[in-house]
């Protein structure tokens, strides 16, 4: 079967989703071919398994804002000859693919986050409560709009170290950039919530989270950041917190169909309602610091500390600063030795 | 000029799902707005008190059920509510193309210049209807709106979102958004009320395409079960920190 995955490079870089969406197609597909936005030739070649690329040739970078009607119907024209077409849900591309694939009258699926057999795949729906299984019975290609959770297939790396790198054929497509959308102001880099950039929630490999038992916002950022900041962690609240104004609404885990797969996740004061578990099930691993020894958190949880949790954090910054990681990738390492 | 809002009704995300003889149960669960379209109508309502010769129009397609939740529109400040309903097919057999389709006929029937459709919807989290009626309708669209600012007689001007920046583009009307309005607060006052009680309703039935509902993909539903962990508690710290990072 041939897949073609839309990509766009952020500032000439390709991030991890895109590396970890390819993976994630070779399961079902024997080749892949990439139509990669703002990028050029020598950084399609840090991708990995790519049998055909397509790149774009125009006088200045495509805005996927702007050129949005450019280009999906050079993606409605690509795509027919493809079994599947795959685009990251969270990124702009998602609007792209369902206009194609309006052009050519079919449905796109999205949210899928793991194929069960050959026309079977699983989303999550309403809030990450509900999983549906998904069979095409539309003509190929299928659209799909891909939502991944933490790797499940990492890349064999050991395999291909003798092998021949197979490099990708390249093909230019000409764009012309005439529109009809003008563009007035472009802001200055919103850095987030408190100003500094931290990781998003969705692409952290850690977060940490406070309920509403912070109180103020101003009590919630003194003492989540410092150790945000330490870990390279991202930071989350619960519907509760965001309602009663201790974090900003786009912390928000739970309650706004944000489901998130962290590989560490730390929640402190959450006593654990259904959607913020719903939410956070897919972690990997989740520590609690509830001072309630009955909290429904408990149940999902796989370390649990029962004291106060201004006294907890204290005690980790510390004992981070002690004890040094380098950078999150090798504490991360760490958790395939743990045994749940 | 004329602004549509498209409005889904779906189930109440906050209420928990029962599983009953291996599907799930659906009946007797509440049924509300959904919040994304809320803020929406909010945000319609708000650039219509700044710039009077606006008129709002919203459009849903539903059941007789849905109509007093529905009725809740007219009190948020729209003008006219139109209700979808269809005689053939049950309206959660209509798939998202057919869907489509039915609005982008309403739309050239009654000549709207702007369409706010919302970004997703617990129920499905494409949202999809956006860019296919701008496909169907071959108008211009933009993605993440978030602020409406003014407006000519050819051109709006709107802020979206994206890349982690504000842009604000001027787009030539007529136009479709994608819209993710956040900081408007629902707010209904008296007289809205008395306004929803005297407005009617306006039903429209479904026009007949001569489409079969059949739907592009076929879905099964399942609750999802947690995987069961089990818990070890820790008293000291120092001694989780080092199990995990050590």
């Amino acid at each position: 079967m041939k897949a073609l995955i839309i990509l766009e490079a952020i500032n000439n870089r390709f991030s991890l989703t895109d590396q970890r969406l390819i993976d994630f197609t070779t399961v079902m597909c024997s080749s892949i071919d990439v139509l990669a936005i703002n990028c050029n030739a020598n950084r399609i070649m840090s991708l990995n398994w790519i049998d055909k690329a397509f790149i774009f040739a125009c006088t200045r970078p495509i805005n996927v804002l702007i050129d949005s009607y450019r280009l999906s119907l050079i993606v409605s024209g690509l795509m027919l000859k493809y079994d599947m077409v795959l685009v990251d849900n969270n990124s702009n591309l998602h609007h792209i693919l369902c206009y194609a694939g309006a052009t050519t009258n079919r449905c796109v699926v999205s949210g899928i986050h793991d194929v069960i057999d050959y026309n079977v795949f699983t989303t999550l729906v309403h809030g990450g409560k509900m999983l549906k299984h998904i069979y095409f019975k539309y003509p190929k290609p299928w659209l799909m709009s891909v939502k991944l959770f933490y790797p499940t297939f990492v890349g064999n790396k050991n395999e291909t170290d003798g092998w021949l790198r197979v490099v990708p054929k390249i093909q230019i497509i000409n764009f012309n950039t005439d529109h009809c959308i003008k563009l007035l102001t472009y802001s200055r880099k919103d850095l987030g919530p408190y100003g500094l950039d931290l990781p998003k929630l969705t692409e952290a490999d850690i977060v940490i989270a406070g309920g509403k038992s912070f109180g103020t916002s101003e009590n919630f950022r003194r003492w989540l950041l410092p150790l945000a900041l330490k870990l390279g962690a991202a930071i989350g609240a619960t519907r509760g917190a965001v309602e009663s104004r201790c974090a900003p609404s786009e912390l928000q885990i739970g309650g706004n169909s944000q489901v998130i797969s962290p590989k560490l996740y730390i929640a402190f004061g959450i006593s654990g309602s259904d959607h913020h578990l719903a939410g956070i099930r897919y972690a990997k691993t989740i520590i609690a610091v509830n001072t309630d020894k009955d909290a429904q958190i408990f149940d999902t949880a796989n370390y649990a500390i029962t004291s106060d949790m201004y006294k907890v954090i204290t005690t980790m910054t510390g004992w981070l600063q002690n004890n040094t990681i380098r950078n999150t990738n090798f504490s991360v390492s760490k958790f395939k030795k743990i045994i749940i | 000029m004329k602004i549509l809002i498209t409005v889904k009704i779906i189930y109440d995300p906050k209420i928990e799902l029962r599983q009953q003889n291996g599907m799930l149960c659906f009946e007797n669960i509440s049924r509300v707005i959904n919040p994304i379209d809320e803020e929406s109508v909010m945000a319609a309502v708000d650039f219509k008190n700044k710039n009077p010769g606006v008129k709002l129009s919203a459009v849903c397609i539903g059941d007789d059920v849905d109509e007093k939740i529905y009725k809740y529109v007219l009190a948020m400040g729209v003008d006219e509510a139109f209700l979808i309903r269809s005689v053939k097919h049950r309206v959660k057999d209509l798939d998202d193309l057919t869907i489509a389709k039915v609005l982008k006929k309403f739309i050239k029937i009654n000549k709207y210049d702007l369409v706010l459709t919302g970004k997703s919807t617990f129920g499905n989290n494409t949202g999809w209807v956006g860019p296919a009626l701008a496909a169907l309708l071959g108008w211009h669209q933009l993605y993440y709106a978030y602020n409406l600012l003014k407006f000519t007689t050819n051109e709006l001007t709107v802020q979206c979102h994206a890349y982690n920046r504000t842009i604000t583009f001027v787009v030539k009307l007529p136009c479709v958004l994608v819209c993710n309005f956040t900081n408007f607060i629902k707010y209904i006052g008296l007289t809205g009320i008395i306004l929803m009680l005297n407005t009617p309703m306006k039903t429209v039935f479904l026009p007949d395409l001569h489409i079969k509902p059949n739907s592009c993909v076929e879905t099964m539903e399942l609750l999802a079960i947690d995987k069961p962990r089990k818990c070890k508690f820790f008293d000291d710290v120092n001694s989780l920190m080092d199990i995990i990072f050590g």
